[in-house]
């Protein structure tokens, strides 16, 4: 087991930032998670960390072990590729064998490393197939045999589900995380996808405009994110900006005023009174209440019911109060019950309110 | 019954069309062939192999230049075309656009302009290479260009995944050029190698013009010299049908020893 620092890694293409003074840490037999959209940056972290391209600031340790400047055959890492990337010219067995060839393991011990990795991955009996024989779940598992057999001291993982349909790509994501466990590998996994990042993580690092934007278990970052973009990118938030106003009526309790509500926070933290803030609220953390419920929230206002939408699992509910609209998600049994109240004049209430950095 | 009927008549004129193509292709070849081996006698047409004996020792020596060179000529443009290749492709560098238009621009220059150009710069500016390794030389210089730009295709639709994912299990930068890499561009370079090899097997312009110079004579000027002496005769026909079969049994013994990966379908595989 080994782990991965990355210390202020920056690299540059032409004119654009794309890896900004990324600092990150996996410790041993750890598995973290890169999050973040589209052109962020992690996937060229994970290259950096790999050795596939050289930083232009920054250093990348291995246990300790300073290894910026090493190619990636002297580093020990399986990566595992977006794209399926088993030799189309090889066997399957072949295509394993090049890797433990590659690291120097006796000839005599392929055949049941081979056998190994395929159980592993619940690949077995396909030694003799060619990659183009396969289907895309499969040929992520091989691949991901392949990656196992030199047995690396690292994994790391490059978007492997994205070009999976969502049946198999849900199973296979618990498959990933069950090969860590029973491997115990250092695992560092880049993904656009939350849920997928939930699923699988130990810790996971938010990553927007070539920076880390925060670090945290996934319980964490979901409820408390600490900037805008985290809680816009991790679930849905509803934001709100105004001034804190340190009310001294009790403690601990402040009001952040918008113009258009008043909404009670506990715990702001070392915030001013008067400092201009803002904050989030969880859809699914306000609920609709009845005119008894009223005192066992902190917040409640009045508003109406712009429209109710059907989303699946919940029922998403857009509130109009005094022209912001706050989204609220129902998951109780009787959220079907709100699919008729367009129009409506009704009461929500909610704790928890998130002050976010700026 | 009426919708079978055109669908017939429809795959009837696709076929019709293949066959006339074909035809025009094969026509001169078949031609040849005729007048080789058909001879006729008081209005009457037999087949005799008469003029291939007629063929001289000096011809089927040339035959063998020809080969040497043509093979000669192919190992050298690949060693040194691959390479080449891969590094325009994988790497950036000044100049890099600059020399890929000339690359392509030399496919313009007029195979006689070229050839001059070639003697000019091997014989009568550097005065070497002289003899059979001048001819090779002007050869491999010529057709360069057709492996070169042929790898570079074949090096720019390759996915660089496959040799990020060789260097990630181990693999140093040779190892997975040779074992991953090279394998997976085969079908570009094997178009390549085909071209020069038949066409330096066939060449003529630049051979007749290296011909001073290097005192070599290779088959394709035999045959140009028996048709200034004797006339398109029997025995000129058969050295031309030797050529075309040279030329055939060396792309098929190519394919058969490093094709069959990549061009399986083919009739000759």
């Amino acid at each position: 087991m080994t782990s991965v620092e990355t210390v202020h890694l920056v690299k540059w293409y032409e004119s654009t930032k794309a890896v900004d003074g990324v600092d990150l840490t996996a410790r041993d037999g750890e598995f973290i998670t890169i999050l973040g959209p589209s052109g962020c940056g992690k996937s060229t972290t994970l290259r950096l960390i790999a050795g596939l391209i050289t930083p232009d600031e920054g250093e990348v340790f291995f246990d300790g072990r300073n290894v910026t400047d090493l190619p990636p055959n002297k580093r020990n890492v399986g990566f595992v590729f977006q794209r399926v990337a088993l030799f189309p010219h090889m066997s399957v067995a072949k295509n394993i064998a090049f890797g433990l060839r590659a690291r120097g393991v006796p000839k005599s011990e392929h055949r049941r490393r081979i056998k190994e990795v395929l159980q592993l991955v619940h690949m077995e009996g396909f030694e003799d197939r060619m990659p183009s024989q396969l289907s895309g779940g499969q040929a992520q598992r091989v691949e991901i045999a392949r990656v196992l057999a030199p047995e690396p001291d690292i994994l790391l993982f490059d978007e492997p589900l994205s070009n999976i349909d969502a049946k198999l790509r849900d199973e296979l994501k618990y498959e990933i995380r069950r090969i860590q466990k029973e491997t115990g590998k250092t695992m560092i996994y880049v993904t656009h996808d939350q849920t997928e990042a939930f699923t699988i993580s130990d810790r996971i690092y938010v990553m927007n405009n070539g920076r880390i934007e925060q670090v945290g278990t996934p319980l964490d970052l979901y409820t408390n994110p600490s900037t805008p973009f985290v809680a816009s990118f991790i679930g849905t938030s509803n934001f709100i900006r105004g001034k804190l106003r340190i009310t001294g009526h009790e403690k601990g309790l402040a009001v952040i005023e918008t113009g258009v509500a008043e909404f009670k926070i506990k715990d702001y933290g070392a915030i001013n009174d008067g400092a201009e803030v803002v904050a989030s609220i969880r859809p699914e953390d306000i609920k609709i209440i009845r005119p008894a419920e009223e005192t066992q929230y902190l917040n409640v206002l009045t508003g109406t019911v712009e429209d109710a939408i059907f989303i699946g699992n919940a029922v998403r509910i857009n509130v109009n109060i005094n022209g912001m609209i706050v989204k609220i998600d129902a998951y109780g049994d009787d959220r079907f019950s709100f699919l008729g109240l367009k129009g409506s004049e009704v009461k929500i209430g909610f704790d928890r309110v998130t002050i976010l950095n700026l | 019954m009426k919708h079978k009927s055109r669908a017939r008549l429809s795959n009837g004129l696709h076929y019709f069309y293949l066959i006339a193509v074909c035809s025009l292709i094969l026509l001169p070849l078949a031609i040849t062939l005729y007048r080789a081996i058909v001879v006729e006698d008081q209005g009457r047409l037999s087949i005799s192999f008469d003029a291939y004996k007629m063929i001289s020792e000096a011809f089927w020596d040339k035959v063998g230049v020809s080969l040497s060179i043509s093979v000669l000529t192919v190992v050298i443009d690949v060693l040194v075309s691959i390479p080449a290749a891969y590094a325009i492709v994988k790497y950036n560098f000044p100049g890099k656009r600059i020399i890929l238009t000339y690359l392509n621009g030399v496919w313009y220059v007029p195979g006689i302009s070229y050839g001059l150009s070639l003697v000019l710069a091997y014989f009568f500016v550097f005065k070497f290479l002289l003899g059979f390794w001048g001819f090779v030389a002007a050869y491999s210089t010529g057709f360069m260009l057709l492996t070169l730009m042929t790898s570079i295709v074949a090096f720019r639709g390759l996915d660089p995944v496959y040799e990020e994912a060789a260097r990630c299990m181990g693999a140093g930068r040779l190892t997975a050029f040779a074992r991953v890499i090279l394998p997976l561009v085969g079908p570009g370079v094997t178009a390549g190698v085909l071209l020069v090899l038949v066409l330096s097997l066939n060449e003529f312009i630049t051979a007749l013009l290296l011909t001073g110079p290097t005192r070599i004579s290779t088959a394709p000027l035999h045959v140009f010299a028996d048709i200034r002496h004797a006339g398109i005769r029997p025995f000129v026909a058969a050295e031309a049908t030797v050529l075309q079969l040279v030329s055939l049994t060396a792309v098929v013994a190519y394919l058969k020893l490093f094709g069959s990966r990549y061009l399986r379908g083919t009739i000759l595989i």
